[in-house]
């Protein structure tokens, strides 16, 4: 309660300023409140937060805050050239900044109602901005696609949660643990709209046009931390309804292993740059699932590393995209070539998200790569098989990409525009890494005690 | 005068409405909707500046309505000859069927709703059903009519949305949304009068920004509605389409998951997959139509200056859609 009575009162302050202040006070709000939310950090158990009657918070909701606010406040401060698109750019922070809190209550709240209303509340900024920012005269079909598929996705988790309103009454998701027996259509029901928020294979059609119609800001809050309502959400309900190894899982599992190769064989034959990241985030997202639904300590703590590092890998490879993308307008990766060889630390940085996102030591990535096969292993040995497999393809296409983008094969010269591009965007990279290493010195965070 | 004579008919027509609601009799209930049709017939013709075709759609609303009147009048007649016979229950529900506009009985809907004014799309579409649905007997004599009166409720909730999605007309698109929430009504009966009472209130309030919003701006077509509508209302129009997409916290959302809740306690399964299927159904087209109104420049400031009135009801349009669903809640 205390965060968001700060965040209430922040931008009340910050209306009264110069509409050009406003930017910066906002940009500065969200890193003032990130520090804040670091209070909520605790280990194991319940944090002080959670003397609130309507929240409570430990460290998988506390992680997951501070991913949020920093997120959202690194996508406003690289969304500089919205400036000049269509629109006031003054709509996209307060929409940003209203996602954020919408976002920070759902981490927070106690209830499974509250926290599906808000689930479902947050697509309404994602895809007001998308429809106002977004980039193609397709963006409204996709804006329908995807708000029917998350939407349709979640109805049979309206019912449980109300259905457990009924016999109840009260659907309050924290400190008890259900005894009962469920089938697999209660689990389908339960988990079927986080899988396809995560997303998880086959459920992940959404995502590559979700990210191709955005513009930059809102690919790397829907990458950045959109995404990971779907691990947390399950996280909840296995709390929850004390799930164990179903078959449900182990299905889940074995399309998830099928799910991180098809990604990985999709990136490499990808010509645009914002669907390959979005394909990456499919067969990353693989790996949350598997640890989740493996039912092992080991699992989760893998999970948790993945959806936190993924967090700030993505949208740190959107922002790059962003960039790229502005210097020669174009997010075809060949076109792309000119403006990363015209300045050199662009093509460093690339080399290093694109390391870091294919889980190089010491990015915290292979932590939970490694901690997930191992959840993977305990289930059933042959499962390194496919995971080893994917672990070649994910080289492939990284080692692809960046040697498209750094290598001068190019027959036609391509114009680069030096003025698109501000120090901003660049400060936001260094931004986003500097908390990779905040993960990579605390992964054990996740443990329970 | 015009606009003195339309009150003077609308509010006799409400009168007749309202003392139905207190008669005990089928036959006093039959007249009394007579009565409120016929003094609808002058208010829905008047026009400012009549076109050729303004009785086409006043024409066609009173001959259905004159049919379905038949019907029920043939039925109760039955009853009182043949006090046995089940034929009067199947005249009774193809009556009022045809009154409500229910699927496949709902042809006349956009047809007429083509060639009334905004006023009267808001009173027939969103005012009037409310008391006709709360006067259908529950034909618990035979079971199959009760059956077959919700199974076209649940078609109509089924068959608005797709139909609005095609629609070209603005007044076609609310002819069809109007069939759309009339299947919702129909099923929330099932449950308990009082809940149509409150979420007629409730579509009432909603329409009548939508409709006034609409009028303002002359809508037309809807391919030009970002066009034709006023700038100062366009950030209510997409609250109102928000909330009628569905999404939480908006007040639709709520609505229907209160009416959700009732029928999981009534173990009513089939009204629960109508309500999902549609919504999921509302929630593409009104996307859709958000896409549309949004779509002819940016609001250039936020919120757009105009006159005081207009930005009194345009920030009454967006509070009522977001805030008003948590108070239904609350109070239900």
């Amino acid at each position: 309660m205390s965060l968001l009575i700060l965040m209430v009162l922040s931008c009340f302050c910050v209306v009264f300023l110069n509409k050009k202040d406003q930017v910066v006070a906002v940009i500065n709000c969200f890193g003032v409140w990130s520090a804040f939310s670091l209070t909520y950090w605790g280990g194991s158990g319940v944090s002080w937060e959670s003397l609130s009657e309507l929240f409570c918070v430990d460290i998988y909701s506390s992680s997951l805050i501070s991913l949020t606010l920093w997120v959202c406040g690194i996508s406003i401060m690289v969304s500089s050239a919205l400036v000049n698109l269509r629109g006031t750019f003054n709509l996209f922070w307060v929409l940003v900044t209203l996602l954020a809190f919408m976002l920070v209550q759902c981490f927070m709240v106690n209830t499974l109602a509250m926290f599906y209303v808000l689930f479902e509340s947050t697509l309404v900024p994602m895809i007001s901005i998308i429809g106002i920012w977004g980039g193609q005269f397709e963006r409204v079909p996709s804006i329908q696609y995807i708000a029917a598929y998350t939407v349709g996705g979640s109805f049979p988790l309206l019912l449980v949660f109300t259905a457990m309103e009924l016999h109840s009454g009260s659907s309050f998701m924290w400190f008890i643990c259900s005894k009962m027996d469920f089938n697999w259509i209660f689990w389908t029901a339960c988990f079927l709209g986080f899988l396809i928020k995560l997303p998880a294979y086959p459920f992940h059609t959404w995502l590559p046009k979700a990210h191709v119609q955005a513009p930059v800001g809102g690919s790397v809050i829907l990458a950045g931390i959109l995404l990971k309502l779907g691990g947390y959400g399950i996280t909840r309900l296995m709390m929850l309804f004390s799930y164990t190894l179903e078959s449900f899982g182990i299905f889940v599992i074995v399309l998830s292993l099928y799910g991180s190769v098809y990604g990985a064989v999709m990136c490499i034959r990808q010509s645009d740059v914002k669907k390959l990241i979005a394909f990456s985030s499919v067969s990353h997202m693989a790996f949350p699932v598997i640890g989740l639904f493996s039912c092992t300590e080991v699992g989760l703590v893998g999970a948790y590393i993945m959806l936190v590092s993924h967090g700030f890998i993505s949208s740190g490879l959107f922002v790059l995209c962003g960039i790229s993308s502005e210097l020669v307008h174009s997010r075809k990766i060949k076109a792309m070539n000119e403006g990363v060889r015209a300045i050199p630390s662009l093509g460093f940085i690339w080399l290093v998200m694109i390391m870091a996102n294919l889980g190089v030591p010491p990015c915290p990535v292979i932590i939970s790569e490694v901690l997930s096969v191992v959840s993977a292993i305990a289930l059933w040995p042959w499962v390194f098989v496919p995971l080893a497999l994917y672990f070649v393809l994910s080289g492939v296409y990284s080692f692809s990409l960046y040697c498209q983008l750094t290598t001068s094969k190019v027959k036609h010269k391509t114009e680069v525009l030096f003025n698109e591009v501000t120090l901003k965007d660049m400060k936001a990279m260094y931004l986003l890494l500097y908390p990779l290493v905040e993960v990579l010195f605390k992964w054990d965070l996740w443990a329970m005690a | 005068m015009q606009l003195v004579s339309m009150l003077v008919f609308l509010t006799l027509s409400i009168m007749s409405s309202i003392v139905m609601m207190f008669v005990s009799s089928i036959f006093w209930v039959w007249v009394m909707i007579d009565i409120s049709t016929l003094f609808m017939i002058p208010f829905l013709a008047a026009e400012s500046r009549p076109k050729k075709s303004w009785f086409t759609g006043v024409g066609v609303y009173f001959v259905v309505q004159f049919i379905g009147s038949v019907s029920i009048l043939f039925a109760m007649v039955i009853d009182w000859a043949f006090s046995t016979s089940v034929f009067c229950s199947y005249v009774m529900c193809l009556g009022f069927s045809l009154k409500l506009g229910l699927v496949p009985l709902h042809f006349w809907v956009s047809r007429s709703f083509a060639y009334f004014h905004y006023g009267g799309i808001f009173v027939v579409g969103a005012g009037q059903k409310v008391f006709v649905i709360a006067c259908v007997p529950m034909f618990s004599d035979v079971p199959f009519c009760a059956y077959l009166f919700y199974g076209m409720a649940v078609g109509s909730m089924l068959y608005g949305p797709v139909a609005m999605f095609n629609s070209i007309l603005v007044k076609s698109f609310l002819a069809y949304s109007s069939v759309n929430h009339t299947g919702f009504l129909v099923i929330t009966s099932w449950f308990g009068l009082h809940l149509i009472y409150l979420y007629s209130f409730i579509y009432c309030v909603s329409m009548m920004f939508l409709t006034w919003m609409l009028w303002s701006g002359r809508c037309v077509l809807m391919k030009e509605l970002g066009t034709d509508l006023p700038a100062c209302y366009k950030t209510g129009f997409i609250a109102t389409a928000l909330s009628f997409s569905g999404f939480p916290p908006f007040l639709d959302f709520c609505t229907k998951y209160v009416v959700i809740q009732i029928a999981m306690e009534g173990r009513a399964f089939i009204a629960i997959f109508a309500v999902l299927a549609s919504s999921l159904m509302n929630l593409i087209v009104w996307i859709w139509v958000t896409s549309l109104a949004a779509s002819s420049g940016m609001i250039s400031s936020l919120p757009p200056s105009s006159s005081l009135l207009s930005d009194i009801f345009n920030i009454s349009c967006i509070s009522w859609n977001l805030f008003s669903g948590m108070a239904f809640g609350m109070l239900y």
